[in-house]
């Protein structure tokens, strides 16, 4: 009796899984797929080139903003925690190990996502839809060689760049507020960075941010890519689901895999 | 002789809905066929099968007498290489200009020297009467002038078999008639095989050496242009009277 009524819970929870399954097998053959044809002679430089200009230089300015003003909250937030205990010395390390170690690449990401993620996406779907892609094909002109290989190219080479960026601009922020707001002794500030933040924190961020680039460019291409694929819209209502997906999908899968490195980098 | 081109017995279906059932259809070598058929009957589902954007359900295609699905990927990307398609709604990048979507396929396929392209893609476009606007995306140009950069697109390469996918919808009736003359003047030139699918009737029969007519998921006519005005079958008389009044 009770497995009657149980049956179609697991028969749906096995479906759900089993999709999940075949879908992550479509994204990493996706993936690997493009990412070999990356070395593929003739090398696209110029293209990667172009798109790292795309992704990366003009992410420059929102990673910039949003650094700047994360680094002034947290030293807001943490000198009036840190001064309870007596503890603001310490804001400086509070701050930079904050942002090198957690903040730093997991935010880039979430810019870039809304920033190049989404474009990405959406003009993916806009090439599928409107027979682009076949018509690559048709020219014998391998699509993923030639629009995803770049993008993912340019994806790995921009994210920890931008990281390291949005670190520099966080600490500057939270000097900002910590020694000219608040009036903390600017050495102390320094010092405490200095003598706490190690290189294994550092490349901890950059293994994370180079995670997250593969994770976020594979995700949003695969999904443009495969817009003619959904079930829950074609055209253009396709294109806008392919990019909302792309967008949440991105965000989310980076804070789950954002938890699972600090697991494994601690 | 064996046909460039062979279905047999191929049918394809989209969900619920067959649009290929059982489809046996040669295409000759040199030839123009043209397949002509009422809107959404599975005109352009069979010409992607041509080409391999769409794979049968069941049913076997032979290239130069090869079953495409035993071939290898060097084998297929051979023959792949000897098509050029023109897509119904052109397909152009839209991100590109109008010269660089007519040099694509020269640049990534051939990897020829820039003042070789130049010169066979000016050249092109002399002909097609699209030098002017070598410069403009195709946002800027009209629809007639999208098709005639989708044509010299697929001209191009000089490619042995070129697929057209209603490849004089939207244009005037001087346009219409020029383009259907440069197919027939092109493939005796060069004796390419195309394959058009359209709904120019009569037009297409003065250029057009083979007929395959297409109704209710199969191929209800197969035969030389001349002799489709001898057919007997109710379906086709009726979608040919026009042509004949």
């Amino acid at each position: 009796m009770i497995l009657n009524k149980t049956a179609p819970f697991f028969q749906f929870l096995g479906y759900s899984l089993l999709r999940f399954i075949l879908e992550l097998g479509h994204i990493t053959i996706f993936f690997t797929s493009s990412f070999i044809r990356l070395f593929q002679y003739p090398f696209q430089f110029t293209k990667w080139m172009q798109q790292t200009y795309f992704i990366g230089v003009k992410s420059i300015s929102v990673v910039c903003l949003t650094a700047l003003f994360t680094g002034m909250v947290l030293g807001l937030q943490g000198y009036y925690t840190l001064v309870k205990f007596g503890s603001e010395g310490l804001l400086g390390s509070a701050v930079a190990l904050s942002l090198i170690r957690e903040l730093g690449p997991v935010l880039t990401a979430i810019m870039i996502i809304g920033r190049a993620g989404s474009s990405m996406a959406a003009e993916m779907g806009i090439m599928r839809i409107s027979d682009q892609i076949d018509a690559l094909y048709t020219m014998d002109i391998n699509p993923k060689r030639f629009l995803i290989s770049p993008k993912i190219g340019a994806s790995i080479l921009s994210f920890p760049l931008l990281t390291a960026i949005f670190d520099v601009v966080g600490i500057m922020g939270g000097y900002l507020t910590g020694v000219i707001l608040l009036g903390i002794n600017p050495a102390l500030y320094i010092k405490g960075m200095e003598s706490s933040v190690v290189m294994t924190d550092v490349t901890g961020g950059f293994i994370k941010s180079i995670v997250f680039s593969i994770i976020v460019s594979t995700i949003c291409l695969y999904q443009g890519y495969y817009t003619h694929r959904r079930a829950d819209g074609f055209g253009a209502k396709g294109v806008s689901n392919a990019t909302t997906d792309a967008v949440v999908m991105s965000c989310v899968i980076v804070l789950i895999a954002d938890y699972v490195l600090t697991s494994l980098l601690l | 002789m064996v046909p460039l081109i062979q279905f047999k017995n191929v049918s394809k279906s989209f969900g619920v809905q067959t649009v290929l059932n059982q489809i046996d259809l040669a295409i000759e070598k040199g030839r123009i066929t043209a397949i002509i058929g009422k809107s959404g009957v599975g005109k352009s589902v069979l010409l992607k099968h041509m080409i391999g954007l769409l794979k049968p359900d069941s049913g076997n295609i032979f290239l130069d007498g090869k079953n495409v699905s035993q071939m290898s990927g060097k084998e297929s990307r051979h023959i792949r290489q000897k098509f050029s398609y023109m897509f119904q709604n052109m397909a152009l990048f839209d991100s590109m200009t109008v010269y660089e979507n007519i040099a694509l396929p020269l640049q990534e396929r051939r990897q020829l020297k820039k003042d070789k392209i130049d010169h066979q893609v000016m050249e092109l476009s002399k002909k097609l009467e699209l030098d002017d606007i070598t410069y403009k995306y195709p946002s800027q140009i009209s629809g007639g002038m999208k098709k005639r950069v989708a044509l010299a697109r697929a001209l191009i390469t000089n490619p042995e078999i070129i697929l057209f996918d209603e490849p004089t919808t939207g244009l005037d009736p001087i346009r219409k008639h020029a383009v259907f003359e440069m197919i027939s003047n092109n493939q005796k030139a060069f004796n390419y095989t195309a394959v058009i699918v359209t709904h120019e009737i009569p037009d297409i029969f003065y250029i057009a050496h083979k007929i395959a007519f297409l109704e209710d998921a199969r191929i209800l006519y197969n035969g030389d242009a001349d002799a489709i005005g001898y057919c007997e079958n109710p379906i086709v008389k009726k979608f040919i009277k026009p042509a004949y009044q």
